[in-house]
């Protein structure tokens, strides 16, 4: 048998080890730190100058494009072709232009949406492919710290679109690199 | 492991008991003395993760990022998170009791640039089970409160965690 000075301290471990696992105790819980981050990109100063402008175009039975190119170029596609050469609205026909302000070389990226909506107040036009001046990969500003941002897009007409004047809004944003 | 030797032993003791206090008696009974040893529960940020918020234009109203348990972006407000932006979830590694469930909690925080700061709440599971071998995982999510003009730069805080057995 062991003895009595044992058997005491056996007890007093029993007790001490049971409440170990209801009451916090050292090891019933740990604590850790962790991380966050986030990031707010410098931004550019833009100015808008000129709206994308599809101008006037007959309405046409069969769905088809209008492509206006960030150098000017209009081009029609199917019916859109010969419907396109009707007298134009006073701001004429061609892409939209934005100059963005920056530094002096200094490397910049511009986001555009993917597409644009166009409404008339009931029917809408999508104007998709929206394309830029800027190259594939960085731009840089001039040593003026100037870019002119050409902004063009392909304009999808549904068939017997609605007559109308459409109009939608998007958002260039410059950021620095 | 000292602990233990000396505790197994004062069992028997315990067992013994019972028959040697009873002289006369000859009936016998055995009786039982149990306990418990829970392995302490550790807690560790894992190596490279962050709660990332990604990056974002922060818009003239503000607004707020939401990042999911599961890693998943969404901004609100007047935030657009930007083309290329990484969100991400937190992760952590819990080692402990197997088999044992503990609780989870997540506390508050901002994100800091130079003077510039935003507050960011944060989102874990209430409870997790360790496995069979001890260990168990979860990510942590978060919103993020974005400011009206929230100015540029790369923010970066930190937050608590902490488990403990239910």
């Amino acid at each position: 048998m062991p003895d009595l000075r044992h058997l005491r301290r056996g007890f007093g471990l029993a007790l001490a080890l049971i409440p170990a696992a209801v009451c916090a105790q050292p090891g019933d819980s740990a604590t850790a730190t962790g991380s966050a981050q986030a990031e707010v990109p410098e931004l550019g100063r833009l100015a808008h100058l000129r709206d994308l402008r599809f101008g006037a175009f007959m309405q046409p039975t069969a769905a088809g494009t209008l492509v206006i190119a960030p150098d000017g170029t209009a081009t029609g596609t199917g019916q859109i072709a010969a419907g396109m050469t009707i007298p134009q609205p006073p701001d004429g026909r061609g892409p939209a232009l934005f100059r963005l302000d920056g530094t002096a070389n200094r490397a910049f990226v511009a986001i555009l949406p993917n597409r644009i909506t166009i409404s008339n107040g009931s029917a809408t036009m999508q104007v998709r492919n929206i394309t830029t001046n800027m190259r594939n990969g960085s731009n840089r500003f001039d040593a003026s710290g100037i870019f002119m941002l050409w902004v063009g897009g392909t304009l999808q007409v549904a068939a017997n679109q609605a007559p109308g004047e459409y109009s939608g809004d998007f958002q260039v944003t410059v950021i620095f690199q | 492991m000292k602990k233990i030797a000396i505790f197994a032993a004062a069992s028997a003791a315990v067992l013994s008991v019972p028959a040697l206090a009873a002289p006369g008696n000859q009936s016998t009974a055995d009786g039982a003395a149990t306990a418990e040893v829970v392995a302490p529960l550790t807690l560790t940020h894992d190596a490279g993760a962050t709660l990332n918020f990604g990056t974002f234009v922060p818009g003239t109203v503000g607004g707020s990022v939401t990042v999911s348990r599961a890693g998943n972006g969404t901004a609100g407000g007047d935030v657009t998170l930007m083309p290329g932006s990484v969100e991400a979830a937190d992760s952590f590694s819990v080692a402990g009791d197997a088999g044992r469930r503990f609780s989870i909690v997540t506390g508050a925080g901002t994100v800091s640039s130079g003077s510039n700061s935003m507050a960011f709440t944060t989102d874990a599971r209430a409870n997790h089970t360790l496995d069979s071998s001890g260990a168990a995982s979860f990510n942590v999510g978060g919103t993020l409160t974005v400011g009206a003009n929230q100015p540029a730069g790369v923010y970066t805080g930190s937050y608590s965690v902490t488990v403990t057995y239910n």
